[in-house]
């Protein structure tokens, strides 16, 4: 059930923090926080004092889809949060790279770390290429620039 | 010790104090969907406060502190507790940059959160959670094994002083890498560049990451007169994970289109809820 649990109290804490209330904010994050530690150790605590068929039988009583169900949303929710940094990077030229992350990862399989070895050099790349495309434009400057010096020079 | 707090005002190495005993509740609201992502917030909230003095008074700055609490609260952030606090000292090290330049792209720190949380947890859990926890597992065993109460306090001093000590040099060692580092590179003109390598990270990140950290468990078996067909087969029998990227695009789509994240979120719920009770899940 914990999946649900933190997101029916996050609308609420983020109501909070909005309004600047930080005190409100803190209380209803450690709440969250402390139903979310302690739920395991309740249900443990029960089984220990009336014995594991209580706890079956309370979990019995919710029908199994819901249980499955809530499961399967915790298996998909931090898509939520990962599309949210991604829409505040998003760009229709990078996007690409997002594609590209996607796919490394799920055809190899790769470290997490290896695939960060990897974004680097392809970032790298942009980075020197932008040097160079700078140090050309400086050339070409100068280029522009020189003759004209000479010419002066040569007439006095 | 000295060394480590060189340069840095009175007023900075109280708050980076502080925010060294604030990263230390990390997990603080954490949900599913950004995970430790509140935890930002809650770290820097007397440091955004810092930044913006007269938010009491002036209606312009405190719209300026919720748009930065509200922009650092929302994102998904998950990483290895002991290396934690590099990450807030950075973001604090760029919103105290945001703060005092105008045209500072906020974009970069977003950028920034997508691209370091994977590579500093994939570091950070092979050094604490694989070898250093492994290590102090075979020295502390003997004690327990012989029926030493000695043996779960050794492990757990072992264990966590490191850490502890870890956690509190990074959280200046950042500071300082944040402000000297973006600092420079803002005088020298070239922050749209970092803004754009750090972005060009951050989405192969996030994108391994959806492909890592998402699942959509489809346990449904088709029979089709005699023949079995395994639904989840079939999909990524076309493209591998290709129901994990329709449901990253779907959720980008709502998101750009100013969708609430709670109808989302609560989307999912509901979908896999009926799912489940149909037999999809």
């Amino acid at each position: 059930m914990e999946p649900a649990i933190g997101e029916i109290f996050t609308p609420m804490i983020d109501k909070f923090l909005m309004k600047d209330d930080y005190r409100g904010w803190t209380i209803v994050s450690h709440c969250l926080s402390f139903i979310e530690l302690s739920i395991g150790a309740v249900f443990v605590f029960l089984a220990v004092l009336f014995g594991g068929d209580l706890v079956s039988a309370i979990m019995g009583s919710l029908p199994e889809f819901v249980l499955t169900g809530v499961n399967a949303a915790g298996a998909m929710l931090p898509v939520v949060g990962l599309a949210v940094l991604t829409s505040q990077l998003w760009d229709k030229k990078t996007a690409l790279y997002f594609l590209f992350g996607f796919f490394l990862m799920k055809y190899l399989n790769l470290d997490i770390l290896f695939l960060a070895i990897i974004a680097v050099f392809i970032a790298l790349r942009d980075v020197f290429s932008y040097f160079d495309q700078r140090k050309l434009a400086a050339e070409a400057l100068v280029l522009t620039e020189t003759p004209e010096t000479e010419e002066e020079d040569f007439f006095r | 010790m000295s060394k480590l707090k060189e340069g840095l005002s009175n007023d900075e190495v109280k708050l980076l104090n502080s925010m060294f005993w604030r990263s230390n509740n990390y997990a603080i609201a954490w949900c599913y969907s950004r995970m430790l992502g509140t935890s930002v917030a809650w770290v820097l909230y007397p440091y955004i406060s810092w930044l913006y003095p007269d938010s009491d008074k002036d209606p312009a700055q405190k719209q300026r502190k919720l748009k930065v609490l509200d922009r650092e609260s929302k994102g998904f952030f998950n990483i290895t507790p002991q290396v934690a606090p590099l990450c807030y000292s950075i973001f604090a090290a760029m919103e105290k940059e945001a703060a005092e330049k105008e045209d500072f792209d906020v974009s970069s720190i977003d950028a920034v959160k997508a691209s370091i949380q994977g590579p500093l947890s994939g570091i950070g859990d092979s050094i604490f959670w694989v070898t250093w926890r492994v290590i102090v597992t075979g020295i502390a065993l003997p004690y327990c094994l012989a029926g030493n109460a000695l043996g779960p306090i050794l492990f757990a001093l072992l264990f966590n002083i490191p850490g502890f000590a870890l956690r509190y040099y990074l959280t200046f060692i950042g500071y300082k890498l944040g402000t000297g580092f973006i600092s420079k590179v803002y005088e020298s003109g070239l922050i749209q560049l970092l803004t754009k390598t750090a972005a060009t990270i951050g989405l192969v990140m996030i994108g391994g990451m959806v492909a890592q950290q998402v699942s959509i468990p489809i346990n449904l078996v088709l029979n089709l007169s005699g023949a079995e067909l395994n639904v989840l087969d079939i999909f990524n029998g076309i493209i591998p994970g290709i129901l994990e990227l329709s449901l990253a695009i779907l959720c980008l789509n709502l998101i750009r289109k100013k969708t609430s994240i709670m109808k989302i979120i609560f989307g999912i719920f509901a979908v896999c809820i009926l799912g489940a009770a149909v037999g999809i899940f």
